[in-house]
C-alpha cells in the first residue's frame, strides 16, 4: 500500500469514528469551500429544522480570509503562492490562512433551528465534542484549546499534547424566526505539517512580516501514532472497507 | 428608525468583535432581513440583519473593534 493509500485509509477510518455513515466528499479548489455556504442557504431558506455533517476533502490549496483577500499585497502574495504549486481561495469564516491538500478532513456541522442562535462556544462544543469523541474511540486522546505559535489559533482548536492537529471556524446566521449555523473543522490527518506551516508562514509574513509561525505546534493524526500517542491499538487500515470514498 | 446593535451574550466578552463587512454601502437602500453586515469573533462569522427596510446609515468603518451592545449603523 502506497503512503497515499495508507493515508486515504486512515482517513477514511478517522472520519468513519467520527461520524459513521457520512460520505466524505472529495473536492477540487474553491467549489468545496463555498458548497457548505450554498448547503447552509439552502437549509435555511427550507425553514425546517435540520442537522447534518458534511465530510469533505480538498486538493492542495491555502485557503484565506476576506480580510486578506482585501489587502492590496494580495494578488501578489496569490500569485506567488500559486507558482509554488500552492493556489489561494478565500472563504468567509475569521482566522487566518490554513491549508487544504488530502491528508485534512474537513468536517462541517451545518444546523437550522427555531430562534436566537445559541452562543458561540456551545455552537464550537455540537462541532467539537463529536470529533474529539470519534478521536478517543480510535485511542486519540485529544483536548481543545489555543495552541500558542500555531496558524490562525483559537479557543477551540483540537490538540495533543499541546500541539494542534484541528483548526476550527463557525458562521451564525440569525433570522426573525430561526437561526443557521455551520461549524467547520479542518483535522490534519496525515501529510507534513511542518511543510504546511512553512508555506502558510511563507504567505501570511507577506502581509505580516513579523509572523513566525511554530511548526512544532502542529501534528497529525498519522504523527500521533507514529509518536505512540494513541492509547489503543488502531484498526489496521486493511480491515477498514472504504466505502464511502 | 431601528438601530443596528452588536448581539450581546453571543461571545467571551474578552473576546475582540471586529465589524469585518458591510455588505450595502451607506446611503443604499436595504430591505428587512437583509443582512447588512458581517462580525468576525473568535475566528467566527456573526450576521448582522436588518429589522426594517429603509436606508442604511453606517457609523462604524469595515475592520473596527465592536462591542456588544454597540449600535454600528441604523436603518431608517
Amino acid at each position: 500500500m502506497s503512503a497515499t493509500d495508507e493515508g486515504t485509509a486512515l482517513l477514511l477510518r478517522v472520519a468513519a469514528a467520527i461520524a459513521p455513515g457520512v460520505p466524505v466528499e472529495p473536492g477540487h479548489g474553491a467549489a468545496p469551500i463555498h458548497r457548505d455556504e450554498d448547503l447552509l442557504a439552502t437549509m435555511l431558506a427550507q425553514g425546517s429544522p435540520a442537522r447534518r455533517w458534511r465530510l469533505w476533502t480538498n486538493t492542495r490549496c491555502l485557503v484565506t480570509t476576506r480580510s486578506r483577500a482585501r489587502d492590496p499585497r494580495f494578488a501578489t502574495a496569490q500569485a506567488q503562492a500559486a507558482a509554488l504549486g500552492w493556489p489561494v481561495h478565500v472563504r468567509g469564516s475569521g482566522g487566518s490562512t490554513v491549508v487544504h491538500h488530502a491528508g485534512v478532513l474537513n468536517l462541517s456541522l451545518l444546523t437550522v433551528a427555531p430562534g436566537p442562535p445559541p452562543a458561540l462556544d456551545a455552537v464550537f462544543a455540537a462541532l467539537v465534542d463529536p470529533i474529539l469523541a470519534g478521536l478517543a474511540r480510535l485511542g486519540l486522546p485529544c483536548t481543545t484549546g489555543p495552541v500558542p505559535g500555531s496558524y490562525c489559533n483559537g479557543r477551540f482548536n483540537i490538540c495533543a499534547a499541546g500541539r494542534k492537529i484541528a483548526g476550527t471556524a463557525c458562521s451564525v446566521r440569525p433570522r426573525a424566526t430561526r437561526h443557521a449555523t455551520l461549524a467547520h473543522a479542518a483535522l490534519t490527518v496525515s501529510g507534513n505539517p511542518a511543510a504546511d506551516c512553512a508555506i502558510v508562514t511563507r504567505f501570511d509574513s507577506q502581509f505580516d512580516p513579523a509572523c513566525t509561525y511554530d511548526a512544532a505546534s502542529h501534528t497529525s493524526v498519522a504523527q500521533m501514532l507514529r509518536d505512540g500517542m494513541a492509547t489503543e491499538k488502531m484498526v489496521s487500515p486493511a480491515g477498514f472497507e472504504p466505502a464511502t470514498y | 428608525m431601528n438601530d443596528l446593535v452588536v448581539p450581546a451574550g453571543m461571545w467571551d466578552e474578552s473576546d475582540t468583535a471586529v465589524l469585518s463587512t458591510w455588505l450595502y454601502r451607506d446611503g443604499e437602500a436595504v430591505v428587512a432581513g437583509a443582512v447588512v453586515a458581517e462580525i468576525m469573533v473568535s475566528k467566527s462569522s456573526f450576521d448582522l440583519a436588518a429589522r426594517v427596510s429603509g436606508v442604511l446609515r453606517i457609523a462604524v468603518a469595515e475592520e473596527s473593534e465592536v462591542r456588544p451592545g454597540q449600535v454600528v449603523g441604523t436603518v431608517a
